[in-house]
């Protein structure tokens, strides 16, 4: 943007009035702060671009009924808000995600950067396809579907006792497996 | 709330921090949780991370792909009309002028009907004259020439003309080797291009013959017939017999006056466009009569009880 910062209330203006130049502007002025942000809320590169997308699709098409009540940012919160909300819901309540808090937690040395979720749902995805079928389908059924023992063995039609063994030797697996990569990783990005 | 929602964006929270944030969370109403998100998104600073330009160079790509074109291509319009009218006005100019031009001089038009082998049509001329035309014939006129009094028309093949009196324009037929020029008229004109001989019998009116040739010119009266030899240029009128029936071929039908069946069968081979084969021994006969040509079977079984013989067709 340089010195010449055009004021804000000129860039409303002329997005309104469907001025690309304005709307470009803006982009640039929010992409950053919109992004980051996202990408904090998503934990993933790909849904943060969507939701980018997303919202500055929104304010070029809702451009005529914007008016100077609301700053850019406000207004760029108010037409993100349910896709950062959603995010945060979902993650949140992700069994998977509270596993990946466990292993931030779990880190103590500050020598090395820790995994990003999105690189520890790699992780996990590759020690998820190095499972026994029977266990893979169980954890994947309690860590991404959410479903309860219960609900997995009538999914199955296998009793109550096997969905536990399955997801308790699948996780343990899991966990050594996952202990290995990352201690693998965080070797690899030491050096 | 706002320091949770915090610590989760930073992946700070710990295992008891996340359940109260899951706590929270699925009991706050999307309005409430939005509030505390808001504040959080208020004090939000973004470190400026290069890694991201690239990010954000394709979102706005693909923005600019599907949402943005559609505007870009509305003030593009403005900048194409711009050309295109410096390109249609004088685009226009010039067809004006070129067809203003062509209003005092017209450039020739030509129409022309032709007939397959089997057809018989019927045209109607802008000044009402009305020409049917038999099987394998061209009609050929200038339209604005023709509108505008000079009625000229070339021709080949056979019609039967019946010419719109007009004492002020002469109706002229150009046929390689011979004019007809008529007043008001009927007649049937013979003009085959591969026959040698062209033939005109008159019915009714006057019509004048002037071979291209010899520049000679006979005058018809009705029920006059001339034959003009091609090659010499030269006319052979007399009076329509009743061994002629010129006009047979407008109700579909061939006539033939003691022709040998070679000649015959040749014929219907035209017509039908088929080859016909018969038996040796009635090659020397001749056929006088009229031969129906709308049904090949038809026109067949004349001959075959004529002849009591048995013809076989290939349709080509």
């Amino acid at each position: 943007m340089g010195n010449n910062v055009i004021p804000e209330t000129e860039l409303i203006y002329g997005l309104r009035n469907g001025d690309v130049k304005a709307f470009t502007a803006i982009y640039k002025l929010y992409f950053q702060r919109l992004y980051v942000y996202s990408l904090q809320f998503t934990k993933s590169e790909k849904d943060a671009e969507d939701i980018v997308q997303e919202v500055f699709v929104k304010l070029w098409t809702i451009r005529h009924t914007i008016t100077a009540k609301h700053t850019l940012r406000t207004l760029l919160f108010i037409i993100a808000r349910n896709f950062l909300i959603n995010a945060y819901r979902q993650t949140i309540n992700s069994p998977v995600f509270e596993d990946y808090i466990e292993y931030r937690n779990s880190i103590t040395t500050h020598d090395h950067s820790p995994l990003e979720y999105d690189e520890f749902l790699n992780c996990l995805e590759q020690c998820l396809n190095e499972l026994p079928p029977a266990q893979e389908n169980v954890v994947r059924m309690s860590r991404f579907q959410h479903l309860s023992n219960k609900e997995i063995s009538a999914h199955l039609n296998i009793n109550e006792q096997s969905v536990k063994n399955h997801l308790s030797r699948g996780l343990k697996t899991i966990r050594s497996r996952l202990k290995e990569l990352l201690t693998l990783i965080m070797l690899i990005s030491c050096h | 709330m706002k320091n949770l929602i915090k610590k989760y964006r930073l992946n700070q929270l710990t295992t008891p921090e996340l359940n109260e944030s899951k706590a929270k969370a699925n009991a706050f109403s999307d309005d409430e949780l939005a509030a505390e998100i808001s504040k959080d998104w208020n004090e939000f600073e973004p470190g400026s991370q290069l890694t991201d330009k690239q990010a954000e160079t394709a979102v706005f790509n693909r923005i600019a792909a599907e949402h943005l074109q559609s505007h870009r291509l509305r003030t593009n319009a403005w900048r194409y009309l711009r050309v295109a009218c410096a390109i249609a006005i004088p685009l226009l100019l010039c067809t004006t002028i070129y067809f203003y031009h062509m209003a005092h001089n017209p450039a020739p038009m030509s129409t022309s009907m032709t007939t397959g082998p089997a057809d018989i049509a019927t045209v109607t001329l802008p000044d009402g004259s009305v020409i049917d035309l038999n099987g394998s014939s061209v009609l050929k006129y200038d339209m604005t020439e023709f509108s505008s009094g000079r009625r000229d028309i070339n021709f080949e093949g056979e019609g039967y003309f019946n010419i719109a009196k007009n004492p002020d324009s002469r109706f002229t037929i150009h046929i390689p080797g011979l004019e007809v020029t008529v007043l008001g008229t009927s007649f049937n004109l013979q003009a085959r291009p591969e026959a040698n001989q062209a033939t005109i019998y008159l019915i009714d009116g006057r019509v004048a013959l002037t071979s291209t040739t010899t520049h000679e010119t006979v005058e018809l009266r009705p029920n006059e017939k001339a034959i003009l030899d091609r090659t010499s240029g030269q006319f052979t009128v007399s009076d329509i017999n009743s061994n002629d029936n010129p006009t047979a071929w407008k109700s579909h039908k061939l006539f033939f006056k003691n022709a040998g069946l070679p000649v015959v069968i040749s014929q219907l081979e035209k017509t039908f466009r088929c080859t016909i084969t018969y038996p040796d021994n009635i090659s020397n006969e001749h056929f006088t009569g009229l031969i129906p040509t709308r049904d090949l079977t038809e026109a067949l079984s004349v001959l075959e009880k004529t002849f009591n013989t048995k013809l076989t067709v290939v349709m080509n």
